[in-house]
């Protein structure tokens, strides 16, 4: 009878430390640099319908149908800007300026841009994490060396950014951009005031939730999110190609 | 500007230019660069600091010695020596049109196209002279090794058909009529694995397997793999190729396939044909300079494989201003942001139009 | 942090390593070096985008009609680099601007330079437009 009583327990507390194990097994599958910081190197690409329309979308001849990245669900645009938003929504056909320019798409549509992949570069103590983006042949520096963003506004269509290691999350904070740039194909916009907090978190080897807050006195009421996952690419021999989307049109006249 | 200024710049200029010149062994790799096509890493006693995966460290900002856009058999001294006289020359006195080249004994115009400056010339600081009404200092020729390094004539061999297509080219240079003859640096395109270091400056990165070239002056980058992975299929083009690297001591072998050749090589009309294939090497002197040497291989543009090459050095590129003040240091290079210059954008009102043509072709893709 | 070259300093002379200064796209194929202008007017707009800037300039004729001109200056990098931002540059300050015709005719300007009234230059070092020297330096 002991012996059974004292199995029992054993069975449940071995229950018991196995959840708990289960509850915190998660840190243990993420690949890590040698300075232990988590291993975010290597080719990611997102695919949801954010970069058709942050919100839910239903499918149109243009794009299939996605479910809203946005966090709050709402966008919680300031009245004016507001009716800013439903005009830029009527005219985006000829107005976005990454489908009917390809301006470079600002942050953080680079991410997710026409869902093409990025690569990220990093090293153990680095004084900065690299990203290259086939979108454009685009690049952005995450300065992990703790120096500030530079003075004053400065007009850049990706910003500045500066970043730091909040435990297992990489949190990019960037300033710094130009007002030439929308969030989405449905003409969700922001001004030069746009600050943007990107939260990189690794939640296991091939997976990273990506966590941005968006805030722009002038145009929004308070912060908002958007949140998506980031897939890492795992086909052999898989690497970057290019998309020069402005010289379509008229690269048939060269060379 | 006054004139004092003008010419006190002209002067910093010709200081520059030869402290340039009397860098020690600059003369030597000029002229050995003329019998480098097979030359090896062995020539250096450089021992480079090593990375974790046992590549030297070369990271860094890098730019050419001699800088210029012009046409590549004497590339700093404008697009004037692409213009055998009496070609329609660029207005005399603007940046663009040069000095004319003084001729040589054999009264062959060294620098222009058709005889190539040596590698060993000599570049001569540019003077301020008087000319024309006295008010406006006329610019003095400059010399600078072709970019074309071994041939006889150290220009171009082209096959009797694309020298007839790269005359036509550069023949609407001046008076563009056809969208393809506005030259792809002046759209901002990206120029092509080889063309885009003569560009402003490039930022090297290194990181396990890889090396990232990230150039500053237009948003483009290019990455070496360093692994053993076989290349893209050849029929699927890139702008910069797909390149493949390995080191050989402190020479960065390079195998480039799989180019589009859109970006051409010149302002000049030179061009290869998406066939071309180029063999780069980065040949690394010391830890300031590298002496970069591609081989064209495309049969159906050239007579025989010829090379491309240029000097670089450790240093920013300061052309349009902006350099970081004070001596370029480990410190300096260390610190050094290379900053967006998002140059996709095509603004340039009134530059790209062709005159009867829209602005944008008609899309005929929908 | 990187340690570079740790202790090497380039034997290239005093002053920054900086290699001369070239248009990348032809001054020559755009503009008319034989067509001069000088124009005052008051700064418009600010663009500061590669390869090369621009600012608007409205000029006004002795009627008081104004015309919208364009003026090119170099890479934004170079004044941003400086410290200079398009905030220290007031939109309706009057200003002096010197520089060449384009050749298509319109209001297009390769800018030498601009003169702020306090007598600041906004192309104060910036070169690389492939224009002569400035033809209003003895007005």
């Amino acid at each position: 009878m002991m012996f059974r009583r004292t199995v029992c327990v054993f069975l449940m507390g071995a229950g018991l430390l196995a959840s708990a194990v289960g509850q915190s097994a998660k840190p243990a599958d993420i690949p890590r640099l040698a300075d232990g910081k988590p291993n975010l190197n290597g080719i990611w690409q997102a695919i949801s319908g954010a970069d058709v329309n942050l919100q839910d979308h239903a499918a149109d001849k243009y794009a299939p149908g996605a479910q809203s990245v946005v966090t709050e669900h709402e966008i919680p645009y300031l009245p004016d800007a507001l009716k800013l938003y439903q005009a830029n929504f009527e005219k985006r056909d000829k107005e976005d300026p990454v489908t009917t320019r390809c301006n470079l798409p600002g942050v953080p549509r680079i991410t997710y841009a026409k869902n093409l992949p990025f690569q990220i570069f990093q090293l153990p103590k680095g004084d900065k994490i690299t990203v290259l983006y086939e979108y454009a042949q685009a690049h952005r520096f995450f300065y992990t060396n703790g120096t500030p963003h530079p003075t004053g506004h400065i007009n850049w269509y990706l910003g500045d950014s500066r970043a730091k290691w909040e435990g297992d999350i990489l949190v990019v904070d960037s300033i710094d951009f130009n007002n030439e740039t929308w969030f989405d194909h449905a003409g969700n916009f922001h001004g030069e005031d746009l600050h943007v907090v990107e939260r990189y978190k690794l939640i296991d080897a091939d997976h990273i939730d990506y966590n941005v807050e968006i805030e722009d006195p002038k145009v929004f009421a308070k912060p908002w999110h958007i949140d998506l996952i980031l897939y890492r690419r795992k086909e052999k021999n898989v690497q970057l190609l290019d998309y020069v989307c402005y010289a379509f049109g008229i690269d048939k006249y060269y060379p | 500007m006054d004139k004092k200024q003008l010419q006190l710049r002209k002067l910093l200029a010709g200081f520059m230019l030869g402290a340039v010149m009397y860098l020690p062994g600059m003369a030597q790799t000029s002229k050995s660069g003329a019998a480098s096509a097979k030359e090896d890493s062995a020539t250096t006693t450089w021992k480079p600091r090593l990375l974790p995966d046992g590549q030297p460290d070369v990271q860094g900002v890098w730019t050419t010695v001699y800088y210029g856009m012009g046409c590549l058999t004497n590339p700093t001294n404008g697009d004037v020596n692409c213009v055998p006289p009496p070609g329609p020359r660029p207005a005399p006195g603007t940046a663009n049109a040069g000095g004319p080249p003084a001729p040589d004994t054999k009264d062959n115009t060294l620098g222009q196209r058709g005889h190539g400056n040596p590698p060993s010339i000599v570049n001569v600081a540019a003077q301020a002279e008087k000319g024309g009404d006295g008010a406006r200092p006329r610019r003095a020729p400059r010399n600078a090794p072709s970019r074309i390094i071994d041939t006889d004539n150290y220009d171009i061999p082209y096959t009797p058909e694309a020298l007839v297509h790269q005359k036509d080219l550069f023949a609407h240079y001046y008076e563009p009529a056809r969208y393809g003859d506005i030259d792809p640096q002046q759209r901002c395109w990206p120029l092509g694995a080889v063309r885009q270091f003569t560009w402003h400056d490039v930022q090297v990165e290194q990181f396990p397997g890889y090396l990232l070239l990230i150039f500053e002056g237009a948003e483009q980058y290019r990455i070496i793999y360093l692994d053993n992975r076989p290349h893209i299929g050849n029929n699927l083009k890139l702008w910069m190729g797909d390149s493949r690297g390995h080191w050989e001591g402190t020479t960065l072998v390079v195998d480039t396939t799989s180019n589009n050749a859109k970006g051409r090589l010149s302002r000049a009309g030179d061009f290869s044909s998406d066939k071309v294939h180029y063999t780069e090497r980065f040949k690394f002197l010391d830890e300031n300079r590298v002496r970069y040497e591609a081989v064209f291989d495309d049969p159906s543009t050239y007579t025989r494989p010829w090379t491309f090459a240029f000097d670089e050095h450790r240093a920013f590129f300061g052309g349009d201003g902006g350099v970081p003040e004070g001596p370029v240091t480990a410190e300096t290079q260390a610190k050094y942001e290379n900053w967006e210059e998002a140059c996709q954008e095509g603004l340039i009102p009134g530059g790209n139009d062709i005159p009867g043509l829209p602005p944008v072709p008609p899309d005929d893709s929908k | 942090m990187k340690k570079l070259l740790l202790g090497s300093i380039l034997i290239l002379g005093v002053a920054s390593a900086a290699t001369p200064a070239f248009a990348h796209h032809s001054f020559a194929a755009e503009y008319d070096a034989s067509k001069p202008i000088t124009l005052h007017g008051k700064l418009t707009k600010l663009a500061w985008v590669n390869p090369h800037g621009w600012i608007y300039v409205a000029v006004a004729d002795t009627s008081g009609k104004t015309e919208e001109w364009a003026v090119e200056f170099g890479s934004p990098n170079a004044l941003l680099r400086r410290g200079l931002r398009e905030t220290d540059f007031p939109l309706g300050v009057d200003l002096t601007v010197n520089g060449y015709r384009a050749k298509n005719g319109k209001n297009i300007i390769n800018g030498t330079s601009v003169k702020l009234p306090d007598g600041r230059n906004l192309f104060t070092g910036s070169v690389g437009t492939g224009a002569p020297g400035d033809p209003g330096a003895n007005q």
